[in-house]
């Protein structure tokens, strides 16, 4: 911009110079013309002078003879230029010259026989004038223009950045006490989206981790607690007074059974402990979507003896391999339990339908109860953990086994579609991707 | 090989016929899902009417899926899947359309009031009245709400 305001001044100061110099030039002609020609065409050209040129400020001129030997040098005293100007016209040459705002031009001039020099000054109105103002113009425009596209380019960066300042402020919110939010992603496919979609992930599987470990310690802590209770309570009877050695040794054997029990547990959670979730990768494997119901209702009936859950496999294709999925065992074992789980829970073990199909590029399996359903106003809520809808108060729960599947069917981008209609029981589908298994394998 | 013909609103009623269908009989079945509309009275409408645009208008994803589920189940019995659709009320109308496509059967749910969406109609009476072999197939559905969820409806049936 300042480049370009310097070429334009320069530029401009140049013609407007040049222009100048072409003017006094003809009005020297003109004046020798007008004091040398014969006299009806001196005053033809005195005409043309006061009619159609234009007066210039402080126009005067000098009209000398040049005679073999004279050096000029006076004259350029007394018009304070110097000699050289003079000698360049007497060589033939259009002499020019500046002295401040007042040009000089001179020329050569010759009559039939003596040769004159007509020298024209004139104060340059537009060097004094004119380029003065387009100096100014020049530097408001820089200025202006300076201004504009800084305060254009703040906004503008302050625009694209945006959308950066806006995950900053969301995930600065985000903390242990409200790991289900999530930062709003929009349809759009650009870096930003791709950006929050990534920190969700993240979030999803911090989340997943969270609950998981908040289930865990309850659930460990209500199976350790009830063999210690009874542990307790029979050690406390058996030395409340004096017993003989046959009850002391039946409640020996009672403590010895509850302990044994005890340690099966901590066996078994420190087996999960280092199969499960011992902070490495998540192994992923392909897994047979029918095998995986078959294990969960292994896992129910262990946990639930009085349940009906029936798997119903009409539906599923006759080649295997439209069954593979890909994915954590322990994790889809967990997330189909729990919806299962809870499928017997709140329909107090009536029948339960586990349906299991799948299309060309999907694995669904449906889970059917009939049991207390959710209120419709509270289906938007299911999701959060720890809620629990506001029929379930009969029921125990801890309002996290919901949340913990949709994060495990996040994770093998699955989805899970809840409905329900309030008194006549729910039905959950999850949705997996099918993995295409080239070749073929039996599993 | 027979070619069988479900009237649909494209909820999971005719996809459970089909699965009744696939499920009962011992033939290759060519199925036509048939959807009965009046048409618009829009002049640019009837200029560029199509029956596939029609189709893909009222066809829900889901249902497409339950489609594929059954071939995916039965891909030896579904040979292929395919849509009509009818535009007049008319026994005659519909006589021609069953004819046309060689229609050997009608599945005709019991005690079932069509959803009808649109400028849909219930077909059931030009086809009881058309001559064209129909079967009526008890699902023995349970008192219906509004569907939510047309794939879960349609495996657990």
């Amino acid at each position: 911009m300042v480049v370009l305001s310097m070429a334009v001044y320069y530029l401009v100061t140049r013609y407007t110079f040049t222009d100048f110099y072409r003017r006094l030039e003809t009005r020297a002609m003109l004046a020798a013309r007008i004091t040398l020609e014969n006299e009806s065409s001196s005053s033809a050209y005195r005409e043309i002078r006061e009619q159609i040129l234009e007066k210039l400020p402080q126009e005067k001129d000098y009209l000398y003879a040049i005679e073999p030997g004279k050096t000029f040098v006076e004259e350029s005293r007394e018009l304070n230029l110097p000699v050289s100007f003079f000698n360049n016209i007497v060589n033939g040459n259009v002499s020019e010259y500046q002295n401040d705002k007042v040009f000089f031009v001179g020329v050569k001039y010759t009559d039939e026989a003596k040769s004159f020099i007509s020298i024209a000054s004139a104060e340059n109105y537009y060097y004094s004038n004119h380029l003065a103002t387009l100096k100014r113009i020049l530097l408001v425009a820089v200025v202006f223009v300076s201004v504009l596209v800084l305060s254009a380019s703040i906004v503008f960066s302050r625009y694209v950045f945006y959308p950066v300042s806006q995950i900053t402020a969301q995930v600065k919110e985000i903390g242990t006490q409200n790991l289900h939010l999530r930062l709003n992603t929009t349809s759009q496919n650009d870096a930003i989206n791709e950006l929050k979609n990534t920190f969700n992930n993240m979030l999803d599987r911090l989340e997943t981790s969270f609950a998981t470990q908040n289930i865990f310690i309850s659930n460990a802590s209500h199976e350790l607690s009830t063999p210690l209770t009874v542990i307790i309570g029979e050690a406390e009877v058996a030395l409340s007074k004096e017993r003989t050695s046959t009850e002391y040794q039946e409640a020996l054997t009672s403590i010895l059974n509850e302990a044994e029990r005890l340690e099966r547990i901590t066996k078994s959670l420190l087996f999960l402990a280092q199969t499960g979730f011992d902070g490495k990768k998540q192994k992923m494997e392909i897994l047979r979507a029918d095998q995986l119901l078959w294990d969960v209702k292994e896992t129910i009936d262990r946990l639930n003896p009085k349940n009906k859950v029936f798997i119903d496999l009409s539906l599923i294709p006759d080649n295997p391999l439209k069954l593979k999925i890909r994915g954590n065992a322990q994790l889809l074992h967990l997330a189909v339990s729990n919806i299962v789980n809870n499928a017997c829970k709140y329909s107090s073990n009536q029948p339960v339908q586990v349906s299991l199909a799948t299309t060309n590029n999907q694995v669904i399996i449906v889970i059917k109860d009939n049991g207390i359903g959710i209120p419709e106003a509270e289906l938007d809520y299911i999701y959060d953990p720890f809620f629990r809808a506001s029929n379930t108060k009969n029921f125990e729960g801890y309002g996290i086994g919901l949340p913990l599947a949709r994060n495990i069917m996040r994770q093998h981008l699955g989805e899970i579609l809840v409905t329900s209609i309030h008194g006549q029981g729910t039905t959950v589908r999850l949705t997996f991707p099918l993995e295409i298994v080239t070749g073929y394998s039996i599993s | 090989m027979r070619t069988i013909l479900i009237p649909t609103d494209f909820t999971s009623v005719p996809l459970l016929l089909l699965k009744h269908a696939a499920t009962n009989m011992n033939h290759q079945l060519d199925v036509i899902f048939m959807y009965s509309t009046s048409l618009s009275d829009s002049i640019t409408d009837l200029l560029f009417y199509s029956p596939k645009k029609l189709i893909a208008k009222v066809i829900s994803q889901d249902f497409n899926e339950g489609c594929i589920i059954m071939q995916n189940r039965y891909p030896d019995k579904i040979r292929s899947i395919r849509y009509e659709v009818l535009t007049s009320a008319h026994s005659n109308s519909f006589a021609m359309l069953a004819q046309s496509n060689k229609v050997d059967e009608v599945l005709l749910p019991v005690d079932y009031n069509f959803q009808l969406k649109h400028l849909a109609f219930d077909p059931t009476r030009h086809i009881l009245h058309s001559g064209v072999p129909v079967s009526e197939v008890d699902l023995h559905l349970p008192v219906r709400i509004t569907e939510r969820d047309l794939i879960a409806s349609l495996m657990t049936n």
